[in-house]
């Protein structure tokens, strides 16, 4: 008990409290800057973070890793333009919202949904980590396939109508997605000879693309009475800029069930909080009572992607502090910092020496405090900063994208790349084609590919061959979920649709 | 759903599946190269995966077009946000706004470098988005590439391209 007491004293110094503060400030400025992601601010801090006493420069990288998930909401919400890859399925209702005039309450429940799903792994990480990092490291590339098939048939339904539009931009994502280098024989693919396809294409590149860029180039056509308006709008009343309790409320299931699932996917290394929003995305909607609104500016629709994204950051500690193994670049990042500082993580800490972990304990809760306290003040802040003519915002707009785009590679072929995908993502929106559905397709195809892969190579070492998957706990505990929320879906569906009643005319587009 | 949207469906799905065959029949063959040796027994060859897309991608295409062609109900797009706006003002300046970007990315940063090509592209989009006013159109390229330079180049040491004409 002393030594817990003693670890909670470090983490709450002023000199502590005061790094955290910066971090979280720090962290939610960069976040909002297209191209700069959670694991580049972590990077860009570290250097500084070893001027300071080891608890002082580790509270305010884990403020700033909290701070830029949070703050890459914010743009993804008001101007379609996510800060990190994280916050892309945030745009989907958040953006809707905005235009709605209710940017204030989205970045609310952003902020509130952030937290929620920050604490729920926090304290998933302090009670359960080696339990839930024993479960993950029992995950292995059949129960990765499983998964991600899960979530590209969940996601499946975040196609707008017509459907068959959202599955070929699914599929163009992921032909996009195969260039560069095979993940198994190295050799090249639809590179063409172009060396700096070999790398693959910049998620980055692809984000700012297809989401800002072709925005835009779409707002550009607009009128000059549009162009010279405030490029956001917030409505005059008082529950259009709030998160009400009762709405608050109704998205409490959402906020358990995606904290669960960024928790659940943080503890495993290699996914990562893009693919956990999405995940959860999906599952709020399908899971929803009005799953027509989403897309439209649904609250659930801010509020699931953006816990899930955020409990990952928590979660991706799990495997750190039980086993000493980064779940992502940013729990890595985290490693070096922790390592360099003279802080050992690994299951001989917990027994020899635990006054660093439960610092680290404190430290996390206590940033998710900040994030929130500072988060409400950020609003404030990008609503003055977004209240500028369109015409003017739209400029800076393609100018950051263009230098974010440039950060994290150096590359110049990525900024040409960014207007490429500007473009075909403007073409994509006049003919009626989604672009987030090409985006999950191009997140999600490396990974299925590699662990499929990966499966069918194991296989011939098996008497069973590929049907060795079935012999894994893991694998048909993972099928038996999935099997279960899909005929939980299925029996509501069928229940909510009273006897008799037909299923829904298809509307059609209104003559011009 | 009117006969000129049914056309444009069609054209649109025709030209799409002539694209993917393209894909299917000039790119894989010429941008992968399957070792020898890879089959399902031996784990999925490289381009598996490219040409299991593009045939999955053709299917869709190809039942959506047949259901079209027999008449079947379209239904109506979903509200992408903002399509209200689009298409109310000048395609003309569409256009321009997109040509200015393009050239910024492909001639002017790797010429004149990042800084310059942006307060140019900037300048070139405020004015053909219709601002005359000149305090804005000359103070807004200054701010806002003055606080990139200051994020990216003095706090993280990011160096923007300098350009053909300003390198070394």
């Amino acid at each position: 008990m002393d030594t817990i007491i003693e670890g909670i004293g470090l983490a709450l110094t002023w000199q502590s409290l005061l790094a955290v503060v910066l971090g979280v400030v720090a962290g939610q400025i960069l976040g909002a800057i297209p191209g700069l992601t959670a694991s580049m601010a972590v990077a860009l801090l570290i250097p500084y973070s070893f001027y300071f006493d080891p608890w002082v420069g580790i509270p305010m990288l884990l403020g700033m890793f909290k701070g830029s998930l949070f703050g890459s909401s914010v743009t993804a919400i008001l101007i379609r333009t996510p800060g990190t890859p994280a916050a892309s399925a945030t745009v989907l209702d958040g953006y809707p919202l905005a235009r709605a005039g209710k940017g204030a309450k989205a970045i609310k429940m952003a902020l509130y949904a952030s937290v929620f799903g920050d604490t729920f792994s926090d304290v998933c990480l302090i009670f359960f980590a080696s339990i839930l990092a024993l479960v993950a490291l029992k995950f292995g590339p059949a129960e990765y396939t499983l998964l991600i098939l899960l979530a590209l048939g969940s996601l499946g339904m975040l196609s707008s109508r017509p459907v068959w539009k959202g599955l070929v931009a699914t599929l163009i994502g992921v032909m996009i997605g195969i260039v560069g280098l095979d993940p198994i024989t190295a050799s090249e693919r639809l590179t063409f000879g172009n060396p700096e396809l070999e790398e693959g294409i910049g998620l980055i590149p692809m984000l700012i693309g297809f989401l800002a860029v072709s925005e835009v180039f779409r707002q550009m056509g607009g009128s000059n009475r549009e162009l010279s308006s405030r490029a956001t709008r917030y409505s005059g009343k008082r529950e259009d800029n709030r998160v009400s309790w009762p709405e608050f409320r109704g998205c409490i299931p959402v906020l358990f069930r995606s904290s669960a699932i960024g928790t659940a996917i943080g503890a495993m290394p290699g996914l990562g909080s893009t693919v956990a929003a999405f995940i959860a995305y999906g599952e709020a909607r399908r899971t929803s009572r009005k799953p027509e609104e989403f897309g439209k500016g649904a609250l659930e629709g801010v509020a699931a992607p953006e816990a899930a994204n955020n409990a990952v950051s928590g979660a991706n500690l799990i495997p750190l502090l039980a086993f000493g193994i980064p779940g992502d670049i940013a729990a890595a990042l985290i490693l070096g910092a922790l390592m360099v500082q003279g802080v050992n993580v690994g299951p001989l800490a917990f027994s020899q020496n635990p006054l660093p972990i439960y610092a680290i304990y404190a430290a996390l809760i206590l940033a998710n405090l900040i994030n929130l306290a500072i988060g409400l003040g950020m609003l404030h802040v990008a609503r003055f900063a977004f209240s500028v003519p369109r015409r003017l915002l739209l400029a800076s707009v393609l100018a950051i994208a263009a230098a974010g785009s440039f950060a994290l590679r150096g590359s110049l072929f990525d900024v040409q790349l960014v207007f490429v995908f500007g473009v075909a993502g403007y073409l994509m929106m006049r003919h009626g084609f989604p672009p987030v559905p090409l985006l999950i397709g191009f997140i999600l195809m490396p990974l299925l590919e590699e662990n499929l892969r990966t499966v069918l190579l194991l296989a011939p070492t098996y008497d069973e061959h590929i049907l060795f998957i079935f012999r894994r706990p893991a694998f048909l505990a993972l099928l038996a979920i999935m099997g279960s929320a899909i005929g939980f879906v299925l029996w509501r569906r069928r229940r909510s649709r009273p006897a008799g009643e037909p299923a829904p005319e298809p509307t059609t587009r209104p003559k011009r | 759903m009117d006969t000129h949207s049914r056309r444009g469906e069609i054209a649109l799905l025709c030209g799409l599946l002539l694209a993917d065959a393209a894909f299917y029949f000039v790119a894989i063959p010429h941008g992968i190269e399957d070792p020898e040796g890879f089959g399902l027994d031996r784990g999925l060859p490289p381009s598996f995966s490219a040409r299991a897309a593009a045939i999955l991608m053709a299917l869709i295409m190809g039942v959506r077009l047949l259901w079209v062609l027999a008449g079947g109900e379209i239904a109506a797009p979903d509200e992408e946000p903002g399509n209200g706006e689009a298409g109310t003002g000048s395609w003309r300046r569409n256009a321009a706004g997109i040509g200015i970007a393009l050239v910024f990315a492909a001639v002017l940063v790797p010429l004149a470098g990042y800084y310059l090509a942006a307060a140019c592209m900037i300048l070139a989009l405020t004015a053909a988005m219709g601002e005359r006013r000149r305090l804005h159109l000359v103070g807004q390229p200054v701010a806002v590439v003055g606080l990139i330079w200051l994020l990216f180049d003095r706090i993280f040491s990011i160096r923007l391209p300098a350009g053909i004409l300003f390198d070394g």
